[in-house]
């Protein structure tokens, strides 16, 4: 009842998505599955780096997520839920490949928002600099920069999927912009010298 | 604008919390600081990162037609799931050895030793496990603080199991308070475990 209760509190719709998906109906989890592949699989790609590594966690994230639905509480989104798995199941595979050589960035760049040949080619050099730049930062402010900057949460979600204070989501954030910054300047110094 | 400022505000931009009416002149402010502060000019790529709309940061892509097949597969997967799930009648026997083990071992007490997913494996390769009526009666003979303890103190997924078996729940409180992602990783790990090794799952 209680649980119910919760899960009541989010939009009607996902509400009662939850509830048959708790109930084991597979109408609804194949809904849940539709609507938020996307999400799962960008960050499992942003993290894993490699299409063939995002999709096996986008799947196995399903998986865990259909095999745990009778302690989906409603204590969270849907989203939000999954989003946790896929990261855990993210860190899982990248802890397993610990040692091993760094995949190469297979990410496909899909600016479609400019048609200008110039600008499309100084975005990708943005981007890229960017993506080296965060890997390179400490684990979780790599997660909250990905759920932050380039997933847009809220700083009350960022926080409920790291199960963190939302001050200590604004801390890491801030912390890593000073990150960037001073990796920027290590690089131009390296450059230079 | 000072440099602290602007990290801050350059944090904010980043982060989506600056009003749009006012991200345009924001930019401005943080590009003027930036083109004669020799400590903030290292970070243009920053700015200009924050000045592009968030779903241009970085956009990801899946290959063509990837998404047709994708829930598909998820449900194939699910269907091959249930010989993994076979496998927690013999889990239940392998948790509640492990719990014993912890319980007659002391190491509670001492606190150094943390038996993970190897040392129950070891344990589930002893042929010569005690029955699990044997297991149930030194279960019982605990205390509840002890039996807590031991919970507590052992992977998610193996108190998961014994709660899964209708021991934690039942006997011991706080049980139901178990990390769910340890709930998952033990299922992740016995599906490993099955394909990796073949082990017969009773």
């Amino acid at each position: 009842m209680e649980a119910s209760l919760r899960v009541q509190a989010h939009a009607p719709d996902e509400a009662s998505l939850a509830e048959r998906f708790r109930a084991g109906d597979p109408a609804a989890f194949d809904r849940i599955v539709t609507l938020h592949r996307r999400q799962v699989y960008t960050v499992a790609r942003r993290l894993l780096q490699c299409h063939e590594d995002a999709d096996e966690a986008a799947q196995l994230t399903f998986l865990k997520a259909w095999n745990a639905r009778g302690r989906f509480r409603g204590e969270a989104r849907l989203g939000t839920w999954l989003v946790r798995i896929v990261l855990n199941v993210s860190k899982s595979m990248l802890a397993s490949r610990r040692g091993e050589q760094p995949l190469p960035d297979d990410s496909a760049w899909a600016d479609t928002a400019s048609t200008d040949p110039d600008v499309r080619i100084d975005r990708q050099r943005i981007r890229h600099e960017l993506r080296r730049a965060v890997r390179a930062l400490p684990a979780r402010q790599q997660e909250v920069v990905m759920l932050k900057v380039y997933e847009e949460r809220t700083y009350r979600e960022v926080a409920e999927i790291l199960e963190l204070t939302e001050g200590a989501v604004k801390a890491h954030l801030h912390q890593a912009v000073s990150n960037l910054k001073r990796d920027f300047a290590a690089g131009l110094q390296t450059e230079n010298a | 604008m000072d440099c602290s400022v602007f990290e801050n505000r350059l944090t904010e931009l980043l982060a989506g919390e600056v009003d749009p009416a006012l991200k345009h002149e924001a930019i401005i402010e943080l590009k003027r600081h930036a083109g004669h502060c020799r400590e903030c000019g290292v970070a243009t790529t920053l700015v200009e990162m924050a000045a592009l709309p968030p779903r241009e940061r970085d956009p990801i892509e899946a290959p063509d037609g990837y998404w047709d097949g994708f829930n598909a597969a998820v449900g194939h997967r699910i269907d091959r799931a249930p010989a993994s799930r076979l496998a927690l009648g013999r889990l239940r026997l392998v948790a509640a050895a492990a719990v014993v083990l912890a319980l007659a071992s002391g190491w509670l007490l001492r606190g150094w030793l943390d038996p993970g997913p190897e040392q129950i494996a070891v344990v589930a390769e002893e042929t010569a496990l005690p029955e699990w009526s044997e297991l149930e009666e030194v279960i019982r003979q605990a205390s509840p603080e002890e039996l807590a303890s031991a919970l507590r103190g052992l992977p998610g997924g193996t108190a998961w199991a014994l709660e899964s078996a209708g021991i934690g729940g039942e006997w011991v409180p706080g049980a139901d308070e178990l990390d769910e992602f340890d709930q998952l990783e033990l299922l992740h790990w016995l599906d490993q475990m099955d394909q990796a090794d073949g082990r017969p799952t009773s």
